[in-house]
């Protein structure tokens, strides 16, 4: 491709989520390959699983906050999804299947990759996740109603939340980027997210809808 | 369990600060307790919404038709200075975003039209802070973006600009700056300080009546909407040139530390000399420094726990005298190190049927400066320098009160926690109107609120020295949930008291002291009295 640039690190990942689908269904239906049913099938899980991503990242990071290791987490439930999809059925709650593969990932990877060394206890994340459904129009509400929030915070707030959450940056950093102190940071930081949960909460039961 | 230790907890677990300790802690906290999981539950949640909702919201900013001037973290890589490994991370959440959004075909034109895209133009400057800044026109810079050449118009708030060649320059609204090139800007209105290190030396700010050339200094210029332009040397030099010369015939000067001109807006230029004054510009980016600990000043842990709240002996008269007072039950606060000398207060309270009584008097080297109207905002009126005080009146509510601010992740919220007797009061003086303000809000939810009711009177009087100030006031008991039923003698209340110093802009917050303190909350790191009232202190009425 003229003028194609090399991708940065990470973005492969993230374009074949959403490139493979169509490039594996182009293969099949050119080979006309005697496994199709089961490619077929692997197929529609990898689709779905693309459909399902954000919510996926989403309890990824409910369980793991580290947004770098979150993203290696997603990396590696497509992976094993990909891998496990014959045992997933369909017309079975396809999101909770992925969640659950999703907190065994995410276990194991805090075991084996994470860059945090102090974490839960293994049976309190059970605890904490394992008979917790996750339900995907709820998620997608939630996160529009905390965009439209987003537009109502005061700047300075808003300027914390996006660091934090978009830059990934940690209070200590933010704290040295701006010139305040780190505790500063952090209570700016848990005003503004009680701001946003409470006018998120307020919007839900409104009857907000997605913008 | 103990709410503020789980949220401290939680805060760590989500910065990635937990230690095998309070990893160990934070279980165990967790497996003991139905309530500890389900808060924990709902900040774990939220975070990973916060994230999803920020990601969708940089992917809708990125998709926006793109500015010429001003672009994201992403950019420029090889230029930008290293930011802690943000903008790595910026754009994975992008990629992650766009993963979500746009699906096969749909990415592959995305790619392709990323691919495309021509160079973005040179940047040369990262907008470095910014403080309650609103942009006109169509650039919106936000902290750690790039800048290249371009017009930058602040309609409100204040924003530090670091260019690549080490200057830095504070802008302060209203203001329309122009980026020129890594050595030239044009000011055309508003106020412009410029620090220059010695190996960008010659910088110039162009305005419309002069050109400012650095000769290693810094300095500040201010340009008025007729084009009265005043520039003043805090160190170094600089050389004023004027477009056209003055009646003398001088086409440029030179001035050093301490020297300020004001090039007249009048059709003849000129080029008067006036007095220095350290207040004409902000020098120094401030911001709110809150304390850790006894480490930081002007903060430090609260060393009163009660107050003696007097009665009062006899007719007093709001008008910033206490000599008609009993002063015997005031406290005394000051802050740490080096603002020991200069930010204190000495507080005091009286009653009768009638009133409370409040009298305080305070070291402010920026005293009675507070901008923030009690029309607009008077939420925010406490960040330009003020008093506050939370109390109880309700002796059934006993001490420590428990009433702490509801959450929607706390079910149901109890009496106490939005009672009207229950009352946060916010005291200022709105200096454009030399007037004593007041704001009084009710419960822990701080729903309900009245500003300048009638029925109260206050009086704020300046030091003698400029350096502090003396306020004094009476609030009817009406006005603070109990006029059938005041405190009487014995009585003994919630009460936390809270000083705030502002800058010399009188709206920008720059520390506070939190005095009349539960003990056991006296040194923790969190002031949270808005939030908890079990860190409140007690009012003792005798």
């Amino acid at each position: 491709m003229p003028g194609r640039r090399t991708l940065p690190p990470g973005k492969e990942f993230w374009l074949s989520l959403l490139i493979l689908p169509f490039e594996r269904q182009s293969s099949c239906e050119m080979t006309g390959d005697s496994s199709d049913t089961s490619n077929d099938h692997a197929l529609h899980v990898q689709q779905l699983f693309v459909r399902h991503q954000q919510t996926v990242l989403g309890y990824v990071l409910s369980i793991e906050p580290d947004f770098a290791d979150a993203q290696d987490i997603v990396q590696e439930v497509f992976l094993a999804v990909s891998r496990k999809a014959q045992t997933w059925s369909a017309g079975t709650d396809f999101l909770a299947w992925v969640c659950t593969v999703a907190r065994y990932e995410t276990l194991h990877f805090q075991r084996t990759r994470a860059r945090r060394t102090a974490r839960l206890d293994r049976d309190m994340i059970e605890l904490l996740y394992a008979g917790e459904a996750v339900d995907e129009s709820e998620w997608q509400h939630r996160v529009d109603a905390l965009r439209r929030c987003l537009g109502r915070l005061a700047p300075r707030a808003k300027e914390l939340i996006w660091r934090r959450y978009h830059g990934a940056e940690m209070p200590g950093q933010i704290a040295t980027a701006i010139g305040w102190t780190v505790n500063a940071v952090r209570v700016a930081l848990t005003r503004a997210r009680g701001a946003l949960r409470e006018c998120m909460e307020r919007r839900l039961k409104a009857g907000g809808q997605p913008r | 369990m103990s709410l503020q230790r789980l949220d401290e907890l939680i805060d760590a677990w989500r910065d990635g600060e937990l230690t095998e300790g309070t990893a160990a802690e934070l279980s165990q906290l967790l497996r003991d307790s139905d309530e500890a999981r389900r808060v924990f539950g709902e900040e774990a949640k939220m975070h990973g919404l916060l994230h999803l909702a920020v990601m969708a919201e940089a992917v809708e900013k990125a998709a926006r038709p793109a500015s010429w001037r001003t672009y994201s973290a992403a950019a420029g890589e090889a230029e930008k200075p290293q930011r802690l490994g943000a903008r790595s991370i910026s754009r994975k959440l992008l990629l992650a975003a766009a993963g979500v959004l746009v699906l096969g075909v749909v990415v592959a034109a995305v790619w392709l039209h990323v691919a495309e895209q021509p160079e973005p133009p040179r940047s040369f400057a990262t907008l470095s802070r910014a403080t309650d800044c609103v942009w006109d026109g169509p650039i919106h810079p936000q902290p750690g973006d790039r800048l290249a050449a371009g017009a930058l118009g602040l309609r409100k708030g204040t924003a530090e600009i670091r260019l690549t060649s080490g200057v830095d320059l504070l802008v302060e609204a209203p203001a329309n700056l122009e980026l020129t090139d890594i050595d030239n800007s044009v000011l055309r209105t508003g106020r412009l300080v410029v620090r220059v290190p010695s190996t960008a030396t010659g910088y110039a700010v162009d305005t419309p009546k002069a050109r400012i050339v650095d000769l290693g200094t810094e300095f500040g210029v201010d340009v008025q909407a007729d084009g009265e332009t005043v520039v003043q040397v805090f160190a170094g030099a600089v050389v004023a040139e004027l477009k056209k010369p003055d009646p003398s015939g001088k086409r440029s000067r030179r001035l050093v530390a301490g020297g300020t001109v004001r090039i007249d807006a009048s059709g003849a230029v000129e080029l008067q000399k006036i007095a220095f004054s350290h207040e004409r510009f902000l020098r120094t980016f401030s911001t709110p420094s809150v304390y850790e600990g006894d480490e930081l000043i002007p903060f430090k842990p609260s060393q009163t726990s009660s107050l003696d709240v007097m009665a009062a002996p006899g007719r007093v008269t709001a008008d910033g005298d206490l000599s008609d007072w009993d002063l015997s039950g005031s406290f005394e606060a000051r802050c740490a190190g080096e603002f020991a000398g200069s930010c204190y207060i000495r507080g005091s309270m009286m009653y009768d049927r009638q009133y409370l009584y409040i009298a305080a008097s305070v070291g402010d080297p920026m005293p009675m400066r507070n901008v923030i109207d009690p029309d607009g905002d008077p939420w925010s009126a406490w960040m330009g320098g003020s008093i506050q005080l939370r109390l109880s009146t309700d002796r059934t509510f006993g001490w420590p009160v428990k009433a702490r601010k509801p959450s929607p992740r706390r079910r149901g919220a109890s009496a106490q926690d939005t009672s009207g007797r229950i009352v946060h009061l916010t005291l200022w003086y709105f200096q454009p109107r030399e007037q004593p303000c007041l704001e009084l809000r009710y419960g822990m939810d701080l729903d309900r609120g009245v500003v300048n009711p009638p029925g109260w009177r206050g009086a704020f009087r300046k030091a003698p020295d400029g350096e502090g100030y003396t306020l004094e006031c009476a609030i009817p008991w009406t006005l603070l949930g109990a006029g059938s039923d005041p405190p009487r003698p014995g009585d003994e209340l919630g009460l936390s008291w809270t000083v705030n110093w502002s800058d010399a802009s009188g709206k920008r917050w720059k520390g506070q002291l939190v005095e009349i303190k539960n003990p056991p909350y006296a040194a923790r790191g969190k002031q949270l009295t808005h939030m908890y009232a079990e860190t409140w202190g007690k009012a003792i009425y005798r």
